[in-house]
């Protein structure tokens, strides 16, 4: 059988494992609420493609990617009124890319023996479905009031709208995050494993949420969409205020985290993040700002943000609005000569039409177009830094179609 | 005469809409746990025990909020009176706590007898129950502005 046949239907039973999920996500009773211990989960699956021959953008490839599934459960247990511990495990497939090499006899030279071999690349890509378990968090809370409660163990961080909700499709109006921000720039991480407070002050029409950490974060890095590297940033000391508004729906933030050691295998040093946030989530509308600035001293500074919109039309259609953009300024030269200058840069113009079942269930599709390649690049240069790019740009704007389902239960 | 009764009219009007919040609130009624000394209650604070923002009583003894299920009617005009949000809108704020680590809602039990079970053997517990509903051992809460 083709490998185009063989992925269309292994994205075939991808869909049908999670439309079966579905069917009981859409019980109410399907999550397990008893009074001190509770059972929730969340999925997704999508089909992502692009329109540029050759490139990558947001696991969407030109011929169509299934392959893009991942599901979550999540188990809270509250044994006495002080005491909460959680735990959460994500577990996700999807398609690794590696490049086509053939073995040839190498050239002789100053750092080859006689008769070697090497892996030669023949610049094609293969792709294969790939499966990971990660734990997304796991500790405990203990409520001294409201005001202080101190969590340890390995906690969502507290940044802006979404790292505490990174995957949960069925609290947002896109399929997937916005890149800028959530892209794997290790501007923002899902958790860190440390100690914290948070709390809440009730300030009579409105409302002060806080949060207070310290301990070690570790977010990936895209260099290229098949060159993500693990960074872990030491040392951390970070925050947030959310101010509720009298408004019903209306709050705002401010967050920000800085760490002074890294043993990433790019040897970043420190590095940190502050940004601002805005939501407003009402009945039928929904808006979301989010402007962050991230600083690797020697290494990239960046701006990036988002705004996004939802209209729910009546009470299963959303039409949605997004305008996504990063502008980083590297600062090693040997990265810069060998890259165009339209890495460094990211625009994606959205737009969504959806159609919730209920709060818990929801069909997506989206239209993006791109502008600039830090996310959009070349296949084989994703998967071979230099081979492809000799001096030549990049075709710098891309169309990507999407659609898909996510649940929560 | 003609001016008589279009101010009659208008009085029987401006009557007929002060009566009608008052006709939703007869709805439902609040009920805490016997050992809750308190006799009224604002829709803001029993907003904030039924979200969590609020855990504890005046007393410091902890508040125990205890919802119906999501299809109930009981349910549906209680969160538009108290919350002021749709059940929908309520539950994506539950979501978002939940899968965000900060808390857990609130158990959900079916119908007003388990209520008000739930609620006369949980110290600390506050519910809500259509307004026909048997109290007997809980407290009834007058609901304030």
């Amino acid at each position: 059988m083709k490998d185009s046949s063989l992925r269309v239907m292994r994205g075939w039973v991808h869909a049908l494992v999670i439309l079966g999920a579905l069917w009981c996500a859409t019980d109410p009773g399907a999550a397990w609420a008893g009074e001190k211990f509770q059972l929730h989960g969340y999925g997704s699956w999508s089909y992502r493609r692009t329109a540029n021959a050759g490139y990558i953008f947001d696991n969407g490839t030109h011929e169509g990617n299934y392959t893009n599934v991942s599901a979550t459960l999540n188990v809270a247990a509250q044994p006495t009124e002080n005491l909460l511990a959680v735990i959460q495990a994500n577990w996700q497939l999807q398609e690794a890319r590696t490049l086509d090499t053939v073995l040839l006899p190498l050239p002789p030279g100053p750092f080859t023996l006689p008769g070697q071999y090497g892996a030669i690349p023949i610049g094609t890509v293969t792709t294969t479905p790939k499966s990971t378990v990660e734990l997304d968090y796991a500790f405990a809370e203990w409520a001294f009031s409201d005001a202080i409660r101190f969590r340890a163990g390995q906690v969502k961080l507290p940044f802006g709208l979404y790292t505490e909700i990174w995957d949960v499709g069925t609290l947002r109006p896109f399929l997937t995050l916005p890149k800028s921000i959530y892209g794997g720039q290790a501007i923002v991480a899902e958790a860190y494993q440390g100690g914290g407070f948070t709390g809440n002050f009730d300030l009579g029409d409105w409302g002060l949420l806080y949060d207070l950490y310290g301990g070690q974060v570790t977010s990936e890095f895209e260099l290229l969409p098949t060159w993500i590297v693990d960074s872990t940033l030491s040392d951390v000391l970070g925050g947030r205020v959310v101010l509720i508004t009298p408004t019903e729906g209306l709050s705002f933030g401010f967050s920000g985290y800085f760490g002074l050691r890294s043993d990433s295998a790019l040897l970043f040093l420190e590095r940190g993040s502050v940004g601002f946030h805005l939501d407003y989530s009402g009945e039928s509308f929904l808006a979301r700002f989010e402007v962050v600035f991230s600083k690797v001293p020697s290494f990239i500074n960046a701006i990036t943000g988002y705004g996004e919109l939802a209209y729910m039309i009546d009470e299963h259609i959303q039409v949605a609005a997004r305008v996504d953009f990063y502008k980083g300024e590297g600062k090693i030269a040997l990265i810069k000569a060998s890259t165009p200058e339209t890495t460094d840069e990211h625009a994606d113009y959205a737009v969504g039409l959806n159609y919730w079942f209920s709060p818990n269930f929801v069909i997506k599709t989206g239209y993006h177009y791109v502008r600039g390649n830090r996310f959009s690049v070349p296949t084989a240069f994703a998967t071979n830094f230099v081979t492809p790019y000799a001096g030549l740009p990049f075709d710098d704007s891309n169309h990507l179609f999407e659609a898909g389902a996510q649940f929560s239960f | 005469m003609k001016r008589i009764r279009k101010f009659i009219a208008l009085l029987l009007v401006l009557i007929a809409y002060r009566a009608s919040p008052a006709q939703a609130d007869e709805s439902f009624r609040i009920i805490v746990n016997s050992g809750i000394a308190i006799e009224t209650l604002d829709r803001k604070d029993i907003a904030k025990f039924f979200v969590k923002r609020t855990t504890a009583w005046d007393g410091g003894e902890s508040v125990v909020p205890v919802d119906q299920a999501p299809d109930s009617q009981v349910r549906e005009v209680f969160s538009e009176a108290v919350h002021g949000r749709s059940v929908t809108a309520v539950k994506s704020f539950w979501q978002k706590q939940i899968f965000s680590g900060r808390s857990v809602p609130p158990p959900e039990v079916s119908g007003d007898a388990a209520v008000v079970e739930f609620v006369k053997r949980t110290p600390g517990a506050i519910g809500y129950v259509s307004a026909s509903a048997d109290t007997a051992g809980v407290r009834t809460v007058r609901l304030g502005e």
